[in-house]
């Protein structure tokens, strides 16, 4: 190999680490990719996903209007839940996202209130107290509206 | 200091930074509702025909969209992203590479690079799975191909540049046949290169964007981009009317209905205008919807639509409203000296507001907080136009023959998307002229390069004297 040609393989190789390394952080940041169903969807929208997708206007999912609309989580197996961060709609409506009820169930699917928020947010952490077991993690806005959030992660 | 080097360890420890700190990621949400662009079915079940039968959009971003979700499936957008990075990185060492050959030296090569590339415009952009960073992008890595072209000549570097053009040919609509012949044409008479070997090297690439020109009529049976022309034109004149004007013109039947719609509103919803077609066999042209429900802008209704009713009344519209048509190019003209950000769709994008401050903060720097007119941008704008021309003619151009070749690309391209975006668009200009924003800022450092080593010499040659 010349020292030109060498020195083009060097520079590809960092340039290509560099590409995936930018790449990866949000890939870190992320976190597990838990399945999620709505209660039901609007036009254009999936009633099912994983956390972090992207649907239409940057959020997660965006439910029809109707009573008490939700977006559930399945962990797979229960295990503890120690928060569920939320990211609200980012355009618009942040409104429709309150009140804010955080459920959550066991292999049982017997669904108990654990957390709330009452107040806008742009963002949030609700923390159920003692970090219970669960393998469901529901979020049920209490009333008649549209229910749409950016982003959900479960830690 | 190297200056490439520079530009790409801004570009790459600025985007860690973004993305750590800001949480900015690529946004994929266009894909799932933009005109623009298929719904990812049509994308993952019927690739080849559905992006052959895109009758207003160009295909490489559908298509390139389609290949990374078929062949990487949930990764796809992973793909897409990495992509999208590696493209504004080529971007910005061919931005410090043009810098530097065009005679700023390379600290300054490297600081301009990295001031355009680390901007939190071009993140927001660069962030976003949709036209303007690509287009951005590969115009800034074709003006570097040109370079090395002029350089050093050969018909490989000729291709290469030639088939850069075609490529943003084949992602933006806009950029058809005529821009890339006003291209070659001011590269025939202002740059050093042979006309023969420029004749040679377009050959191809000319014949590849005027194959995908005849595709549509031939594909689809209607003129490429009907279905956003007519209406375009027909609403930036309609909008401009007093609200009784319109009305008027529309009770006294003058206008059709449609004019009452927006552009790609749902068929189901526009009972009045449906336009029936036999059926083509290909879901993309004959579904009014995708299969998740949501509106396929690639129906060819919509074009039909266009046709039967945009076309009359935008030419209706031009032929008895010419002053209002004039004002409102006008206007748009205006626009076009807003920050990059100023535009009606990219607040939909989370990057957007996960970098609201930054872009604030540009906003304050470029005197237009609000995001409206803005005096630093008009400068920067007017600085790259007279450096532009003065690179054509007179002493200079002589002296320095890559910078006369890069502004016999850059001219024409800047007076062509300024002139499509204008005539035809009725808002988001300033998102229009980002794409080719790092044409503008080339001559614009340039142009403060130039002006700084002439004030030099002046005061030297004043201590002398």
């Amino acid at each position: 190999m010349t020292p030109a040609a060498r020195r083009t393989a060097v520079t590809a190789a960092i340039a290509i680490a560099a590409v995936l390394s930018i790449a990866a952080v949000p890939l870190l940041e992320r976190g597990p990719r838990y399945p999620f169903v709505t209660s039901s969807a609007a036009q254009g929208y999936p009633d099912r996903g994983r956390l972090g997708d992207l649907a239409a206007y940057g959020v997660l999912f965006h439910t029809k209007q109707e009573r008490d609309p939700w977006i559930e989580v399945d962990l797979g197996e229960e295990r503890p839940v120690h928060a569920v961060e939320i990211v609200n709609r980012y355009d618009c409506c942040k409104e429709r996202a309150m009140p804010l009820v955080l459920e959550l169930a066991g292999e049982d699917h017997e669904l108990r209130e654990v957390a709330r928020v009452s107040e806008l947010f742009d963002a949030t952490t609700l923390a159920p107290p003692g970090a219970p077991r669960a393998r469901y993690v529901r979020l049920r806005v209490a009333g008649t509206t549209m229910f749409h959030l950016a982003a959900v992660r479960v830690r | 200091m190297n200056a490439r080097w520079l530009a790409a360890i801004a570009f790459v420890s600025s985007r860690l930074a973004y993305r750590a700190f800001f949480h900015v990621s690529l946004d994929t949400s266009p894909v799932q509702y933009f005109l623009q662009l298929l719904d990812p079915w049509y994308l993952e079940h019927d690739l080849l025909r559905s992006v052959l039968s895109l009758h207003h959009q160009a295909p490489l971003l559908n298509l390139a969209i389609g290949a990374a979700l078929r062949c990487f499936g949930d990764l796809g957008y992973v793909a897409l992203d990495i992509g999208f990075i590696a493209l504004g990185l080529w971007a910005a060492v061919s931005l410090a590479s043009v810098l530097e050959r065009m005679g700023v030296k390379p600290l300054g090569a490297g600081i301009g690079a990295a001031l355009y590339a680390c901007s939190p415009t071009t993140v927001v952009y660069e962030s976003w799975l949709f036209y303007p960073h690509v287009v951005a992008s590969l115009a800034i890595v074709s003006a570097a191909a040109l370079v090395r072209w002029v350089d050093a000549p050969s018909t490989a570097r000729g291709v290469a540049f030639f088939a850069l053009l075609a490529a943003i040919g084949l992602t933006r609509s806009t950029f058809g046949p005529l821009w890339f012949c006003a291209v070659t044409a001011a590269l025939m008479f202002h740059s050093p290169l042979p006309r023969r070997a420029i004749g040679k090297a377009m050959v191809i690439p000319l014949f590849v964007l005027l194959l995908h020109s005849a595709k549509t009529p031939l594909y689809t049976g209607v003129g490429y981009g009907d279905a956003m022309l007519w209406p375009n034109l027909a609403k930036k004149v309609y909008v401009e009317l007093p609200r009784v004007e319109q009305r008027k013109l529309v009770r006294r039947k003058l206008l059709s209905p449609a004019i009452r719609y927006e552009a790609f509103t749902d068929l189901a919803a526009m009972p009045d205008l449906r336009t029936h077609h036999e059926p083509t066999g290909i879901p993309a042209l004959d579904d009014a919807h995708a299969p998740n429900g949501r509106v396929n802008a690639n129906a060819l209704e919509y074009a039909l639509i266009a046709q039967r009713y945009g076309k009359p009344d935008a030419l209706f519209l031009l032929r008895t409203h010419p002053k209002v048509y004039a004002r409102a190019a006008v206007g748009a003209l205006g626009e076009m000296s807003r920050v990059a950000t100023a535009d009606t769709t990219l607040p939909r994008s989370p990057n957007f507001h996960k970098l609201a401050a930054l872009n604030a903060a540009i906003g304050w720097l470029a005197l237009a907080p609000s995001g409206g007119f803005s005096a630093t941008v008009l400068a920067g704008l007017l600085i790259a136009l007279v450096t532009c021309v003065a690179s054509l003619v007179g002493k200079a151009a002589k002296a320095a023959p890559a910078r006369r070749a890069l502004a016999a690309f850059a001219l024409p391209t800047i007076l062509y998307t300024t002139a499509v975006s204008v005539l035809v668009s009725w808002g988001d200009f300033p998102r229009y002229r980002y794409e080719i924003d790092g044409l503008y800022w080339i001559f614009t450092v340039l142009g403060i390069a130039l002006a700084a080593q002439h004030a030099r010499a002046a005061i030297r040659a004043r201590r002398q004297g």
